[in-house]
């Protein structure tokens, strides 16, 4: 059953087209991946989800509800951990929780357990009275998470929540995601580090330009541009004919030859190495180094668009 | 409500944290009344003078207005006027250059004529040497002339001049008195430098206060918190309602502590009419927040605000005579179109004790400006506090 649903989403900034005619449906329980470069409509299109930005055309809904016909009631079930650290330089991390925790509604000690709960969640007990000011980067981030996820939502939108802090903080989040999902929550996760994505996400949509331009799961999706699987294997000796036998493979699409180094585009790569480190062998090609590249989602942004995910 | 509320606290806790609250807010309006009471005081020492009869020349050039000229004689004239009389006009002029006399007076020919025919009566007056004795001459001098213009005219309207003496006397009070010491505003008090100053800080760090309101919308912009709120369930009003709210507590709360401090430490007689008092801070307090909130409606940059603010705060009070209580007609005129010059004249009237109708005519400017800033602000307050 869905969460989110967008049909026909639009959003303009004056003459250019932020958002364009954009429809898609999150379940309940996933973790959803939206990927895409700086500028592509990410941030546009969780604003809208949110409540914060209204449409200019089509039509929101979560948990069955409009967000443009009962924004505050659709606001009070999601959680927004926004791409910049939004924090107040004078409270302490438990006075932005009682404060985000009261404007969602709570009071009393539902608050003060839920307070308790974010903070340990986030692993920031210990520090509860300090303000962000003594924070690190990455423990500002967390406390930026723990205010979004105070009022226990039902939906979890992380904008890009791991820009700028350091790996063990990058995974303490990422781990933190899981749990979240784990514990019923569902994620909507943006981030134009594919690897994060990767990692983290039971389906991905791709979006470019305000438009979306791939949808479905990891596997799904790799499956588009499994082709580009290729062997790199530099060589000492390569002669025509050992070229000429690689192409005539079943399993080969392509082969690129640049000086020593040869590049073998084939599906199943692994299947096929033997055969390939063989028919080397037999011409007596020396083989000097060997890699297997396999396609990720940034081959794919690259193979849809002709450009890098970080471009 | 709850949301408003914890919006207001979180205001209030803000301001409350923040270093420069103290010092700004409290600290420097305190310091700067000691100051400029102290260091200015001397352009308002306001204490009664006594002024010696002044030695007045008299020369009466037409003689059937000899009644009129002894009315310089009488007892009543005789507390601030000597008059002597001289033959002519040339000698009365030679005593005056002399130094034997200080004020010259004739009454030229035709004089009773002319003001029997409805002419105004007209004395040739000389002024001496003496700038302060020449003013108090021609004060006394001037107000019985009134007093004859008034009756010639009374008499040419009821043709009988016992009635129109009469008529004069109900007109210049029961004593019939040719001039009434007074102060200014009627009551009878004036106010120390401290007092004027206390008046005239207090608005102007009122003013401040409110920059507090415009300042916390666009630091909340720039900081993302304003989107973070945003993202709960609550609405544009609430967050425009909690600001002003909030820094208008704060505002009044500093009100608050500035009046109970001068009053108690400086001796600042702000009165007793608390009504008027506690009006006169909340419509002060309602057009700064409402002023900020405008400001805010139209950048996004805490700098701008401030500037902007600073700015006007400063014309303001300069123009309501808030630096300097004396800045020349023009601009003094300039400055009634000002909310400070309405905030500090209620203050002053209520420090001066004023009639009421006094405190309420300035009240009631003061709350028409505030109102319509509130207006404004009211109307522009969704584009402050927008985050989109």
């Amino acid at each position: 059953m869905s969460l989110v649903r967008l049909r026909q989403v639009v959003k303009r900034y004056g003459t250019k087209l932020s958002v364009d005619h954009l429809s898609l449906t999150i379940e309940r329980g996933e973790i959803f991946g939206l990927l895409g470069p700086n500028g592509a409509g990410k941030s546009t299109t969780i604003k809208m989800i949110c409540g914060l930005l209204r449409s200019d055309q089509g039509e929101i809904e979560v948990d069955g509800e409009s967000v443009r016909r009962h924004p505050l009631s659709v606001k009070s079930k999601i959680g927004i951990v926004p791409q910049e650290i939004a924090l107040y330089e004078h409270l302490t991390a438990v006075e932005h929780l009682r404060f985000f925790g009261r404007l969602y509604g709570l009071r009393g000690r539902q608050l003060q357990e839920r307070i308790d709960e974010a903070l340990a969640f986030v692993g920031l007990t210990g520090h509860r009275n300090d303000r962000p000011g003594s924070f690190s980067g990455g423990m500002k981030r967390r406390l930026n998470i723990a205010c979004a996820i105070v009022h226990q939502p039902k939906l979890i939108i992380m904008d890009e929540p791991t820009v700028g802090i350091d790996p063990q903080s990058r995974n303490h989040i990422l781990e933190s995601v899981r749990e979240l999902n784990r514990r019923g929550a569902t994620i909507i996760y943006t981030s134009h580090y594919m690897e994060e994505v990767e990692a983290i996400s039971t389906r991905v949509g791709i979006i470019d330009h305000g438009r979306l331009i791939a949808l479905g799961t990891i596997r799904e999706l790799l499956m588009q541009v499994e082709e580009q699987e290729k062997l790199v294997i530099e060589t000492e000796g390569l002669t025509d004919l050992a070229v000429e036998e690689i192409k005539r493979h079943a399993s080969v699409q392509r082969v690129e030859r640049r000086d020593g180094v040869l590049e073998v585009y084939l599906r199943h790569a692994q299947s096929y190495l033997q055969d390939m480190l063989y028919i080397l062998a037999k011409h007596e090609v020396r083989i000097a180094s060997l890699r297997n590249e396999t396609p990720n989602l940034e081959t794919l942004f690259l193979t849809l668009t002709g450009r890098n995910l970080r471009d | 409500m709850r949301t408003i509320g914890t919006l207001i606290h979180h205001e209030l806790r803000r301001m409350i944290r923040a270093k420069e609250t103290f010092w700004l807010l409290i600290f420097m309006p305190l310091l700067l009344i000691f100051i400029l009471g102290n260091a200015l005081s001397g352009f308002f020492d306001l204490e009664d003078r006594e002024v010696d009869p002044i030695e007045v020349g008299l020369v009466v050039l037409d003689e059937a207005s000899d009644d009129m000229a002894g009315l310089l004689r009488t007892e009543e004239m005789a507390k601030w006027l000597s008059v002597r009389g001289f033959p002519d006009r040339q000698q009365l002029l030679d005593a005056l250059e002399d130094g034997e006399i200080e004020y010259g007076v004739a009454v030229p020919e035709h004089f009773t004529e002319n003001a029997a025919s409805g002419s105004a009566a007209v004395w040739e007056l000389y002024p001496g040497k003496n700038g302060d004795h020449n003013l108090v001459a021609e004060s006394v001098i001037g107000g019985l002339l009134d007093r004859i213009n008034f009756v010639q005219s009374a008499a040419a309207a009821l043709g009988n001049p016992q009635a129109a003496e009469a008529a004069a006397r109900g007109a210049s009070g029961a004593e019939g008195s040719y001039v009434n010491v007074t102060a200014p505003d009627m009551s009878g008090r004036d106010y120390s430098a401290l007092e004027y100053y206390a008046a005239q800080m207090l608005v102007m760090f009122l003013l401040y206060s409110g920059m507090a309101a415009g300042l916390s919308i666009v630091d909340e912009k720039e900081s993302r918190t304003l989107n973070r709120i945003y993202a709960a369930a609550v609405k544009p009003i609430q967050v425009l309602v909690g600001k002003i709210a909030g820094n208008g507590l704060a505002a009044f709360g500093q009100a608050l502590v500035i009046i109970l401090f001068t009053s108690t430490v400086y001796g600042v007689d702000w009165g007793d009419r608390y009504a008027h008092l506690l009006a006169a801070c909340l419509l002060t307090v309602i057009g700064s927040v409402s002023l900020a909130v405008i400001v805010a409606a139209f950048t996004n940059r805490a700098r701008t605000v401030q500037a902007i603010f600073i700015a006007l705060t400063m014309v303001m009070t300069f123009l309501s005579g808030g630096f300097s209580s004396e800045i020349g007609g023009f601009l003094e005129r300039l400055g009634t179109f000002t909310f400070s010059y309405w905030a500090s004249q209620s203050f002053i009237h209520l420090i001066l004790n004023s009639a009421d109708s006094i405190v309420q005519e300035r009240l009631t400017v003061l709350g028409l400006i505030a109102a319509g800033l509130f207006l404004i602000s009211a109307l522009l307050g969704r584009k402050a506090v927008s985050h989109e």
